[in-house]
């Protein structure tokens, strides 16, 4: 009777079990069915609504206050900027249609006239004066730096403005054409406050206006319905309906949204997983050389790097292609200077240094440090690419008798290392300026607000002063390349590689244009089905 | 009964105030300046210093703690610096998340653990035995993450039958909002499975070996109503308090599923504010966490006494 009853409670469990198993199935199936498409496309360009995953959260979205890249991404696409960058890193007109130096310190602008703000506010003389006095009335911003050749700006009538400054500074239009340049509206960022860090409702007069943002989870932009700009045939642009940036850390999510389409444009993809977006058909991948350049920062003043010779012998013996080839699996460019292929002052002959190990040692022997010299390498941890390429230097330069002992840190930590001068040598780059002056005056001037090297070279102080002086190009490209040669001379930077600019989108998105600084526009961007 | 629980809960205090002063430490010891990292790697040093005395940031560390303590008892845990919102508005954005997907992923671990280790514990050294424990090893071992981003890539990327992440409200779109939910369920739920299967096979296997059980049968009844009715309802109180327990592990394994997942939760907000060193949100989760731990245990405590009428929570 007992064997009985298991048995039965053995059938009883079994069915309990496969009802179980069936109501799973079942409810999967049904929430796969109704899968829900996230974007959506009209036949003509108009319409669409796109995701765009971003490596990292927006902080604010207002540009007296930004830092960060990623909230240019979404700025750009909200606010107008004086002047801007077209494809060839060169200055454009935005919200400026012409411009005109009457001395080397008077610059003048010939503002458009059928543009209003989101909010209905017109945009003239009097905007552009109020935006450019919030900077200079907020030395604390990090716009203040980027525009403090700036004495005033003052209205000449409702369409031009002129800007007085204290000496010539040719790099001025160029920090223009990013956040010194956004043009907001005066009503909404005096109605807004200090709010406006989270909410830009109708402050932009961008393609595309504020809507939502859940910290961590989505910033919803939505089109501007008024805006100025048309497309080449004359139509209302953008073609887009909504933008949702999304921001998602994990790489390796990143793409698995993109592969499934979940996102449409991704920011930038690891470079383990390029190789599969190129030989996916339903993505796009391109990319081209970015202003931004990689590399190790040597500490002038403490031994014994400041030591010329030890610093060119690490020189040469670091295998810059090596590196780009095997641990950036190609996604960079072989760097030399602190001017990339993309900079209009890039010289493509300038190769100072080649990777050679007796050269290497031949240099350490002049430094008196035939036996070997050793140094501690900081890097921020977190970053599995940052520790590889740490490595390989390690492997590399050990040959050429160099020790580098590496040591991990956070990113702040290591940031606030470098900034008090408390390190030997650090891995560390820069996002790169459109113009040659951003790449170079701050990092390797004497007291350059990035200069934690600790470099002083007279000449090149002069050099760059020089190149901001005049607004003569060829001159100013002459400066540079020979301040960059002295530099490379002192060697207080190890250039390893160019940062490259990528396109990773989906193959719906369409007139997507690869900016040298690497900022995603949408005005001109539409999805087709 | 009632003097029992008003002592759990006077208790709660100190044990809270211990959390949080090692919470505040702990986070203090991080290196890094949190108005840096709002400020951005190229502020100048007197930006941050400035952002910092605006903040409170340059006051001593026992000053802070006590100024923290001090809001934080009437009922305000501070303005989180890197969202500009205040701690307690943040963390109610979030809950609604979290609790979705802690309680999804409790009932389906449960859904699965109870038929699972009845069956185990009827049948002991069975092949279905064998693989049930080959599938609970095999949960408890395996990482969240790993988990997870296996699911993401099969389901997900290769079968195209679950979006890899992403959260809709239920109140938005129900069906889009259960899709978003199976595979983090999952993820969250799989070693909360192991753990609770585990545990009723057995408590089941000791419970079947009780006098009363063979009682019950020689009355006459089914072996079904001897296992579910009898046995299973003594079997499970062991299993509470597993569950009360899991309610920490749940907390903290969803820090790790929604930010795979991308799910605007209170773990992601928490990963997000301890990446950038934003101390009132750090500090605000783990209270409120710590306050829901000890409330759990206690409803666990309480259902116990429910559960068996010769338990008394207090002395008489």
């Amino acid at each position: 009777m007992v064997y009985h009853s298991i048995s039965r409670l053995a059938r009883t469990q079994k069915v309990f079990i496969s009802l179980v198993i069936i109501s799973i199935t079942l409810v999967a199936t049904l929430a796969a069915c109704g899968g829900a498409s996230t974007t959506s496309s009209t036949s003509s360009k108009y319409g669409g609504n796109i995701k765009v995953g971003l490596d990292a959260d927006v902080t604010t979205l207002d540009p007296l206050k930004s830092s960060s890249l990623y909230d240019r991404q979404v700025m750009l696409n909200i606010y107008d900027t004086l002047v801007r960058l077209d494809a060839n890193n060169s200055i454009v007109p935005d919200l400026a249609t012409s411009w005109v130096y009457n001395s080397p310190t008077q610059l003048v602008f010939t503002l458009r006239t059928d543009v209003k703000f989101q909010d209905g506010t017109p945009f003239n003389a009097a905007a552009v004066v109020f935006n450019i006095n919030r900077i200079l009335n907020t030395p604390t911003s990090p716009r203040y730096s980027e525009i403090s050749s700036v004495k005033s700006a003052v209205p000449i009538d409702s369409s031009h403005v002129q800007f007085n400054l204290k000496r010539p500074f040719s790099p001025l239009l160029a920090a223009l054409t990013d956040r010194a340049g956004m043009m907001l509206s005066p009503t909404a960022v005096q109605k807004l406050g200090s709010n406006l860090t989270n909410d830009a409702t109708g402050a932009g007069s961008g393609p595309f206006m504020f809507k939502d943002w859940v910290k961590g989870a989505h910033l919803d932009v939505v089109k501007n319905p008024h805006y100025w700009q048309k497309d080449a045939q004359g139509n209302a642009l953008p073609y887009l309906q909504s933008i949702q940036y999304v921001p998602i850390t994990n790489g390796s999510v990143m793409y698995s949204n993109l592969e499934t389409g979940t996102i449409q444009v991704a920011d930038d993809l690891n470079p383990t997983d390029v190789p599969s977006a190129k030989a996916n058909s339903s993505l796009v991948y391109k990319q081209e050389p970015g202003l931004s350049f990689f590399g190790i920062m040597l500490n002038t003043k403490v031994a014994p790097l400041n030591n010329v010779y030890i610093r060119q012998a690490i020189e040469w013996g670091v295998n810059r292609s090596e590196i780009v080839n095997t641990v950036l699996k190609g996604i960079g460019v072989v760097a030399q200077g602190p001017l990339s292929p993309a900079s209009w002052a890039y010289s493509s002959s300038f190769a100072p240094y080649s990777y050679n190990i007796s050269k290497a040692k031949a240099a350490l022997a002049q430094g008196g440090k035939a036996s070997g010299v050793s140094f501690t390498l900081l890097i921020a941890s977190g970053s599995p690419l940052n520790t590889e390429e740490a490595q390989f230097l390690q492997s590399e330069l050990q040959p050429a008798g160099i020790t580098v002992n590496i040591k991990q840190e956070t990113f702040t930590a290591l940031l606030t290392d470098t900034s008090a001068f408390n390190y030997q040598a650090a891995l560390l780059g820069w996002s790169g300026r459109p113009d040659p002056d951003g790449n170079m005056y701050s990092w390797f001037h004497t007291g350059g607000g990035f200069n934690d090297m600790q470099y002083s070279n007279p000449q090149v102080d002069s050099l760059l002063e020089a190149a901001r002086s005049t607004s003569v190009q060829a001159t100013r490209i002459s400066d540079y390349q020979q301040a960059e040669q002295l530099i490379l001379q002192d060697a207080p930077y190890v250039f390893l590689n160019y940062g490259v600019n990528e396109q990773a989108t989906t193959t719906s998105i369409k007139n997507f244009t690869l900016l040298p600084t690497g900022m995603m526009e949408f005005a001109s961007v539409y999805l087709s089905s | 009964m009632l003097r029992y629980i008003l002592r759990r809960i006077l208790f709660m205090l100190p044990v809270a105030l211990l959390v949080s002063f090692l919470t505040f430490m702990m986070v203090h010891l991080i290196p890094g300046d949190p108005a840096r990292i709002l400020l951005g790697e190229y502020a100048t040093p007197q930006t941050v210093a400035a952002l910092d005395q605006q903040l409170g940031l340059n006051k001593p560390l026992p000053v802070q703690f006590g100024l923290w303590l001090w809001q934080a008892v009437q009922g305000n845990l501070g303005q989180s610096i890197q969202l500009g919102q205040p701690v307690l508005q943040a963390i109610q954005q979030r809950l609604p998340v979290t609790a979705e997907l802690g309680v999804a992923a409790l009932l389906y671990s449960l859904i699965l653990a109870i038929p699972l280790g009845v069956y185990s514990a009827t049948h002991r050294n069975s092949l279905g035995d064998w693989l049930a424990n080959v599938f609970s090893l095999f949960s408890t071992a395996i990482p969240n993450f790993v988990l997870g981003l296996a699911l993401i890539f099969f389901f997900a990327v290769d079968l195209r039958i679950f979006p890899p992440g992403g959260y809709v409200p239920f109140n938005q779109d129900a069906l889009a909002n259960i899709q978003d939910l199976i595979l983090p369920m999952i993820t969250l739920g799989t070693a909360v499975v192991a753990v609770n299967m585990r545990q009723i096979r057995a408590s089941m296997i000791e419970a079947l070996g009780q006098d009363y059980v063979q009682t019950a049968r020689a009355k006459g009844l089914s072996e079904r109503r001897v296992s579910y009715v009898h046995a299973l309802k003594n079997a499970m109180l062991p299993v509470l308090t597993i569950i009360g327990l899991q309610v920490g592990s749940i907390l903290a394994g969803a820090f790790i599923v929604e930010t795979i997942f991308l799910w605007p939760g209170i773990g992601q907000l928490t990963i997000m504010s301890i990446l950038s060193k934003d101390y009132p949100v750090v500090q605000g989760v783990v209270l409120l966490s710590a306050f829901s731990y000890m409330a759990a245990n206690l409803l666990i405590d309480i259902l116990y006494a429910a559960f068996d009428p010769r338990i008394r929570l207090d002395n008489s």
